[in-house]
Parts: C-alpha cells; structure tokens; sequence
C-alpha cells in the first residue's frame, strides 16, 4: 500500500487517526482496523482527521460504513474534520455523514468532545 | 387530456419541478400552500410545466381543483377581462368535478348558455357566482367578483383550488377605458393571499418581477434543462423524423444552453432537413438563428417592445455593444457611447431589460447567459446594421462553432491495468486542471468519477488488451473524457447501463456506488460500446459546476 499509511496518536481521552493518500479498499480496511484497536482498548471518542487524504473511491467509501456501524455497536462517538469538498460530498450521497460529526478542523472535534462522557 | 401538453415521454428532465408543484398543491388542504411566482428564462419550460401540473391534478386526484388561466393581449379591459376568466373557472371547475374534459374547451359560450348548463348540473355555488356577477355593473366590482371567484367556490363547496395564471406581466396593460393602469393588478393580492386558493403564476420573468404585487409571492425558478436530458430530448425529437444522431462532444447542445425551446426549433428543423451530421446541425442552427423559428421568436419580442422603425438600428448597436463590450454597462457610459440622451437611454435600456435581451434589474446592463440569445443579436446586428450577406454571416458562424469546438486543449493517454494506476490518471487530470486554471473542486470531482471509470474498466476488461485508454478534450466551457477499455461485457442491451455486482461482497455495494458517484459528479455518463470493447464518456459543464461549487460555498459559509 505505498499509497496509503496511518498514523495514529491520542489526545484529550480521544484516538485521532490520521489516513495519508489514498483510500481505497486496503487503505479502508486499514482505517477499519485502526478503529477497531481503539474501541477494543475502550476509547470511545474517535476522530478521523482527513486533511492528508488525497483520494477516496467508492470501495473504500463504502467500507466507512461498516466503520460508522462499529462505532454505534461500542456506542462510541466518531468524528470527521479536515474533509476536502469534494470527500465530504462523497460520504453525504453514501449517507454517511448522518451518522458522523463534521468538523472543519480536528481541534474543533476535540473541543466538542471534551464535554463528551 | 384537459390542456394540450407534450406526452410524457417527451417531458424531459422536469419530473422533480413537476412532483414538487403537485406535492406544494396538494398540501392546500392543510392551508399552508403560498401563492408561487415561478420565474426562468424565456423558453425554459415554465407554461409547460403549468399545464402538465393541471393535467395531474385534473385526472389523479379530486380533492384540489386546477384552474389555468393564459392572459390575453386582446381582453385586458377590465369588463372582458373579468367576464372571460370567471367563465371559465367555471367552466373548468366543472369540469373537474365530473372529470369532464370537453367543457373546458367551450368557446363563444354566452352567460345564459353556462346558466342552462349550471342548471341541468345542478351547480348552485357557480349559480349564485354568476348572479352576483351579472347584478354587478361596476367593472371594478366585477373583476373583484371574478378573481375571487375560486375563493367562494372553496367556501360553498369544500374543494380547494390552485389557481395557475401565465404571461401574467401581460395584465400591466389592465385598463377601464382605453389606457393602461397597471395599478389595477393590485386587485390580485386579496385572491392570492388567501390559503385555500394559493396562485401559481408565470409568464415574462423581467416584467413579473417588476410588479408590486410579486412581494408577497414565493420565488421558483425554473432552471434550464440538464446537458443529459437536453440530449434525450434532442435525439427523441429527431427519432420522430426517423433520425439517428450522435452528438460529440455535445457542442451544439451545450451551446443552446438547456433551453428545451431551443432544443425543439433546431430538432424540428434538422429533422426536416433530414440532415443528421453535427455540421448539418450547426448548419440548421444557423439557418434557425438567422431566419428560422428562433430568429422569429425574438424577433417579435424586439418589435414588440420597440414598435417605432425609427429606433431599432440604434437598439441593435446598443445591444451590441452590451454584448460584446466584455464588462456590465451603466446607462451613463451607453448615453456618452452613443451620444443619446439620459431619457432615451432609460427608454431604451429599460425596455431591453423589460424584453429579456439583457440582465441588469439594478441599472447596470450586461449581456444574459443565453449564447443563442447572443447569436441572434450578432446575426441580425451583421445583416441590418452591417449589411453582410447571409453567406458571410453563416461563414462567420460556423468558424465561431469550430473555434468553439476546438479551442482549448486535447490529451490522450494509455495507463495499464495494474494496481492503482487510476491515480496516474487522477493526477494527470490534476496537473492539466491547474494548467488551465479549472475550479479546484471541479477537478476534485473530475478525478472521483475518472477513478471510479478506470476502477470499472479493469474488473469488467475481460480482453486481452490489458490497457486502458483516456482521452481529456477541454472545450471552451465543456469538459469530455473518455475512458475506453477491452471490456467485453459491461454494458447491458436492454439499460444500456453496467452491469454491477456478483460477488455479494460489501464491495459489490461500492461498485454500484461508484456508478452513482461518476453520475454524481459528471453531467453526463455515457456507456457505449466501441470496437475495442466498452468505453465510457464522462461530460461535464465546467462554468455551471463552478457556478454551483460557488452558490454551495456561499451558503455554507
């Protein structure tokens, strides 16, 4: 995957996760696994910081639902910032960003999560 | 059907303005319905629309009663007026209640004939209508009586009404005896005011939106048609005249700008002509614009607004110059331009904006977006001011077509079919993009749809040929890359769309995505099959895509 890497810190009690290049379906399933290690570790508050990611294709858009849906079943909190225009209107027609917090910049993200339980 | 309209299958790309009318009507009921003023370019479709609404609502339901109404240049005194349109709300609220077609057509009926009628119906509520009316001899009065005729209908009977009036800017010629008191349109507030009986209202956009009276009303607007229903509609067209065409990369299209008029004159002429080549059309578009249906259409807008031969060579030089000076234009630089007096520039001017030969609601004039609009103006500013022969003004023409079809910018390119050579291609798309200084969201959205094609075209290439060649024309304002491959089975026969799914993967659902995703971001996608195998072509209006990047930027943020 030269492509696509993560990296990945925590601040403020949330997992931040940060996918570079490009998302396709083993870029997807990467950010997949990476959720999973935080809800497993039971961090509930997870941001997706966007800002480096290039490309996103249906695949890979389509596997962020079964991202979404993790999260619900840890009953854990998922966040978006830094989105380009054109991903934000990718997840919006997969419907996904009903089910996700946007934000423009990951501090805004946690700041609305430092009053999260 | 009640009004003649166009069939269904040849209504195209109108189906959610129409579904969005219908819903609006039918919430009347509730009495939550505002009076609409439903406003677009001439063309566009709007009295069309009107009809089609009163179609649906005539035959498929029976709770909200249709009444349209087309003003008349010839009966605009208040006693005619008021006398024509109470007789056929009548007739036409009658002829709902008994699903009763014919009695919307009775033409010449006198007032004791309707009563005969209304009589043997048994219609007491019009009966009564007709008796106050025919006890009133004030004309003001009777107009009052006619316009809130449908009101007393729905308060006898129940049965709420949605009131459709066309070329309402026409009533700015309203009068009582012989002169022109646009201040008699006011009487229309009460009836549009009301809840049960909420007004749908088109006609002249510029003229409308200048009476009072469009205050209160909610705004509509009519957008013109998208490139892919304008090409459906064009080739149905020709399809009538046994004619099978195929238009690349949609120049001709694109230029009549979506407008379903437009689209019509040309198909009709080139269907008679039985010329099919995209020359051929360019060649009847200019016959069209020249001296064909177009140039006749606005040719009598331009007479009607200026009556006096004596100003119309200075009225075309003015419109020239507003065309093709490249900025907006106050009337204090068209006066000084042309040494004309501040008063006749006002005239001038204000009748052009009045007619909808230019933009400028706020005194400061430009040329509209309507490029066949544009043509015209040259053609005949070519013809009367400049004295040019009509092979020279079709010469003129057709190198404006090829300039239009070939400027801007060509590559081609061959990526194999290995992992993740999509983003060869995305980023090229990204580079020339930049080069030619495209919005950087249109880009964005370019190279979406562009990977989801290439991402097709290596799952379905069951060729040998392991290759996938793009070619990316930049028009003027148009954008068309073509994504072809060895794909043998990809397009279905019946649909003419992909294939999608197999596997029952989670994938599969992305794929079908995909599809969605290319629609989404392309105006239009186009699958055909090629002698090498499947190519799919991917169109898109670049100053349409930047202008809603731009409105959806602004509301935002």
């Amino acid at each position: 995957m030269d492509n696509f890497s993560i990296s990945v810190r925590s601040a403020n009690g949330a997992g931040i996760i940060m996918p570079k290049g490009y998302v396709n379906n083993l870029g997807a399933e990467g950010l997949e696994h990476a959720c999973e290690k935080f809800l497993d570790k039971g961090v509930r508050k997870i941001i997706i910081n966007f800002a480096d990611v290039q490309f996103i294709n249906s695949i890979g858009a389509s596997i962020f639902t079964g991202i979404v849906q993790k999260a619900v079943e840890y009953k854990g909190l998922l966040c978006f910032t830094n989105m380009k225009k054109v991903h934000s209107d990718v997840f919006e027609m997969l419907g996904i960003t009903r089910h996700v917090k946007v934000f423009r910049e990951e501090k805004e993200a946690l700041d609305f999560l430092k009053d999260k339980e | 059907m009640p009004l003649r309209t166009l069939p269904e299958k040849d209504f195209f790309g109108r189906k959610e303005e129409l579904a969005d009318l219908y819903r609006r009507s039918l919430e009347v009921e509730k009495g939550i319905t505002q009076s609409v003023f439903l406003s677009g370019r001439r063309g566009v479709g709007k009295t069309e629309l009107l009809k089609q609404l009163f179609n649906n609502l005539f035959w498929k339901q029976d709770k909200v009663a249709p009444f349209y109404y087309s003003i008349n240049s010839a009966i605009l005194s208040v006693s005619d007026f008021s006398r024509d349109y109470l007789m056929r709300y009548i007739c036409q609220r009658l002829a709902f209640e008994n699903k009763e077609s014919s009695l919307i057509y009775l033409e010449g009926l006198s007032i004791d004939g309707l009563t005969t009628i209304l009589e043997e119906r048994k219609a007491f509520w019009a009966l009564e209508i007709l008796d106050v009316y025919i006890r009133c001899h004030e004309p003001i009065d009777s107009l009052r009586i006619a316009l809130n005729a449908p009101h007393q209908s729905t308060l006898a009977t129940g049965v709420s009404v949605v009131v459709m009036i066309d070329e309402f800017q026409r009533l700015n010629n309203f009068h009582i005896s012989g002169n022109a008191d646009p201040v008699l349109v006011a009487l229309f507030e009460m009836p549009m005011s009301f809840r049960k009986t909420p007004h749908l209202i088109t006609g002249n956009q510029a003229e409308i939106q200048e009476m009072p009276v469009i205050g209160g009303l909610t705004r509509m607007d009519v957008q013109p048609l998208q490139l892919e229903d304008a090409a459906l509609m064009f080739s149905s067209l020709l399809d009538g005249h046994g004619i099978k065409i195929s238009l690349e990369p949609h120049t001709l299209l694109n230029h009549l700008g979506g407008n379903p008029f437009y689209v019509k004159c040309v198909a009709r002429a080139a269907g008679l002509s039985k010329k099919s080549e995209e020359k051929d059309c360019w060649r009847t578009y200019i016959k069209e614009i020249s001296d064909g249906h177009i140039c006749l259409y606005w040719l009598s807008v331009l007479k009607s607004f200026f009556p006096e031969l004596g100003k119309r060579r200075r009225v075309l030089e003015v419109t020239n110059r507003i065309y093709h000076t490249g900025e907006s234009l106050t009337q204090h630089r068209i006066s000084k331009a042309f040494s004309l007096s501040e008063r006749d520039t006002e005239i001038i001017t204000g009748a052009l904006y009045r007619a909808g030969f230019v933009s400028g609601e706020f005194g400061v004039f430009r040329a509209p977006e309507d490029r066949v609009l544009t043509d015209f103006i040259d053609c005949l500013y070519m013809k009367e001011v400049r004295g040019k022969s009509y092979r020279d003004i079709e010469m003129g023409l057709l190198e404006k077509a090829a300039d239009t079809k070939h400027k801007g910018v060509s590559f081609e390119m061959t990526i194999p079919m290995v992992r993740e050579a999509e983003l060869v291609a995305a980023q090229c798309l990204e580079q020339i993009g930049k080069n030619l200084h495209l919005d950087e969201d249109v880009i964005g959205q370019l190279q979406m749809a562009v990977i989801e094609a290439c991402i097709n075209a290596m799952e379905h290439s069951k060729g040998e040929d392991k290759n996938i060649y793009l070619s990316f024309n930049f028009a003027e304002e148009l954008v068309e890359i073509s994504i072809e491959s060895s794909g043998r089975d990809f397009v279905s026969q019946e649909t003419g769309e992909p294939f999608v799914g197999g596997r029952g993967l989670k994938e599969d659902a992305g794929r079908g995505w995909g599809i969605k995703l290319m629609k989404n971001f392309a105006d239009s996608v186009r699958f055909e099959k090629t002698e090498r195998g499947t190519k799919v072509v991917l169109v898109k209006n670049l100053l349409r895509a930047a202008r809603i990047n731009r409105e959806g930027t602004t509301s935002s943020g």
